[in-house]
């Protein structure tokens, strides 16, 4: 049976993978959404500790449209989990409207219950990246880094619209272990909650 | 025929990449682990109060309950939510089993009042003062993980 990685190993795995970068998000510009404010109000500092300025804040789907229509944005934070319409509502949304300037713009969903059926889904709506709640700051700043040095080409056809699906066959860095083949073995298990390097392994 | 295009959009997060101020990745990491910590006070009150909550939820009848249980998982999730920025992990861990108890339900068909009443019972006794031990605190959190797996709930 294949255990959830534990999230300090997580945490130092994304620390590991950076090498030691610098980054700079004071000019970046996100929006996070989650009906829990006390969540959002966690994600937001962890954001201001990153020197994000003033992340947007939305709470609900709604409201988050309402922001798309007149604002572009560099990334999209979005809870999976909020009554009515939920994260998969809004990557729908986001990917079903190339008018708006914010078509293309990636997307992080959080979930704190990861079956690789809502991995999948997530994947299929055009969702770029599924971080495990609850939320560590380096794995959050890990995945922000990763969509910054690997965007990926953009598809639209009729059943899809999102980042291109298809993985890169590139050579991992030293010290950092295959997840490939951890999604294998999960199939044989697939509706356990996946840990976070499982869900990566499905986005490449 | 269906109309494919691949293109390659902006990408507007390359800008923090560049430039020459940038901070470091493990100071960043420790200015947002800062921020959070200093949160911890606010979100244990939070997190104490969503746990009564869920506890007033159990002293209701099972139809109710069954009834209800949107708005209980919907408590849960909020404890599970932010729990381990509260530093209480326990609560945190009892109040994701219930949820994934209640996901069951909706995905299998799996309801079991037992289980159920045994985990907000525990939710009662980790939130009550003075707490269990850590140690009395992981067993009734094994306790709890072979309780659900027993039944069949997916975690």
């Amino acid at each position: 049976m294949i255990e959830p990685q534990d999230e300090p190993e997580v945490a130092e795995a994304a620390r590991r993978s950076t090498g030691g970068s610098r980054l700079d998000l004071k000019r970046a510009r996100v929006l996070i959404v989650d009906d829990n404010q006390q969540a959002l109000e966690v994600l937001a500092q962890a954001l201001l500790g990153f020197c994000v300025r003033n992340p947007n804040q939305a709470r609900s789907v709604e409201e988050a449209v309402r922001l798309l229509g007149h604002d572009q944005f560099d990334l999209i934070i979005v809870d999976a989990e909020m009554p009515e319409h939920d994260g998969f509502d809004l990557a729908g949304h986001i990917r079903a409207n190339p008018g708006n300037p914010n078509f293309t713009v990636p997307i992080m969903l959080l979930s704190n219950f990861t079956p690789r059926h809502k991995v999948m889904r997530a994947r299929d709506a055009g969702v770029n990246v599924v971080i495990a709640k609850p939320i560590v700051p380096a794995v959050l700043l890990g995945r922000i880094e990763w969509l910054a040095r690997h965007p990926r080409p953009f598809v639209t056809s009729d059943g899809y619209c999102g980042p291109d699906r298809r993985f890169k066959t590139v050579p991992l860095p030293e010290g950092i272990p295959e997840r490939r083949a951890d999604a294998m073995r999960l199939i044989a298990q697939p509706e356990r909650a996946m840990s976070q390097n499982e869900i990566d392994s499905i986005f490449g | 025929m269906t109309k494919v295009r691949i293109f390659n959009p902006p990408n507007g997060l390359a800008k923090i990449l560049e430039g020459g101020e940038g901070v470091h990745f493990d100071e960043l990491v420790a200015g947002s682990e800062g921020r959070i910590g200093e949160m911890k006070d606010v979100l244990q009150d939070y997190v104490r109060d969503q746990a009564r909550r869920v506890v007033w939820f159990g002293s209701l009848e099972e139809e109710i309950i069954f009834a209800r249980c949107g708005e209980l998982s919907q408590a849960a999730m909020n404890i599970a939510d932010v729990a381990g920025a509260a530093e209480l992990e326990q609560l945190g861990e009892v109040a994701h089993g219930i949820r994934a108890m209640i996901d069951s339900l909706y995905c299998k068909g799996v309801w079991h009042t037992d289980a159920l009443e045994a985990h907000i019972t525990s939710l009662a006794l980790l939130n009550s003062e003075p707490p269990p031990s850590v140690k009395e605190g992981d067993a009734i959190l094994k306790r709890l993980a072979r309780v659900r797996a027993a039944i069949g709930v997916v975690e």
